[in-house]
């Protein structure tokens, strides 16, 4: 599945009121996410905070990428552990979604 | 609200900056000490406390959770940030749900600190920058 799948199924799950799910599947899409970026980077994926990393000092930016793959990481943590407020998993999908759609 | 309660807060910024950075610097030597969850409770403290400084400045006084980001979403916009200030208050807001669940690798945490520490750093930028 290509990221905007995976985020259109996290769409779909939070409309049919499955929040775990879509936090899975927003994790998968901003995983995905950084996978296409390695490839066009030349980068390696293999550990994605070191990637997030040298794409930051590439491009000059300051946790960018960083800040954005600690949102998915805490939404995977929270497929499984069920701690986020709905007001956080709101602001979180909100935050995969930009980072997604700027990144495609 | 009335001016003298605004001034009031105006006042109280410095103060929360001085315990922003105590916080930091506790945090730091929790953290050096090897008492992760601790020192990731106290930089969401003192990320809290930069919220509060830069919202007092304009003699606000957000106190529960939800009106602090209510408040930091308001001074990204005033200050031109993007969502990036946004984004990493969220992983301060990690830290402290870590010290409670225990559920960050290594390698989450140290990059959650980094995130948070760049949120400290831009907050208190934004603070001195709005110095009357």
């Amino acid at each position: 599945m290509t990221p905007q799948e995976y985020l259109a199924a996290a769409d779909a799950a939070l409309a049919a009121d499955q929040p775990l799910e879509a936090s899975r599947l927003l994790w998968l899409a901003a995983e995905a996410t950084f996978v296409r970026l390695a490839k066009v980077h030349k980068m390696d994926s293999a550990d994605l905070h070191q990637l997030a990393r040298a794409l930051d000092a590439k491009e000059g930016r300051t946790v960018y990428y960083l800040g954005n793959l600690g949102i998915a990481t805490g939404l995977r943590h929270n497929a499984e552990l069920d701690f986020m407020e709905p007001y956080e998993l709101e602001y979180d999908h909100e935050s995969v979604a930009c980072f997604v759609r700027e990144q495609a | 609200m009335t001016s003298g309660r605004a001034e009031s807060f105006r006042r109280r910024a410095a103060q929360h900056v001085a315990s922003a950075r105590c916080y930091q610097r506790n945090a730091a030597a929790l953290r050096a000490q090897g008492e992760l969850e601790s020192a990731g409770e106290l930089l969401y403290c003192a990320a809290k406390r930069c919220i509060n400084a830069v919202a007092g400045q304009r003699g606000e006084n957000p106190v529960r959770t939800h009106e602090k980001v209510r408040s930091l979403r308001s001074i990204a916009a005033r200050s031109g940030a993007d969502r990036n200030l946004t984004n990493s208050w969220r992983a301060a807001a990690r830290l402290h749900a870590h010290g409670d669940q225990s559920y960050l690798a290594d390698d989450e945490f140290a990059a959650d600190w980094e995130t948070a520490q760049a949120f400290i750093a831009a907050m208190l930028d934004i603070y001195h920058r709005e110095q009357p």
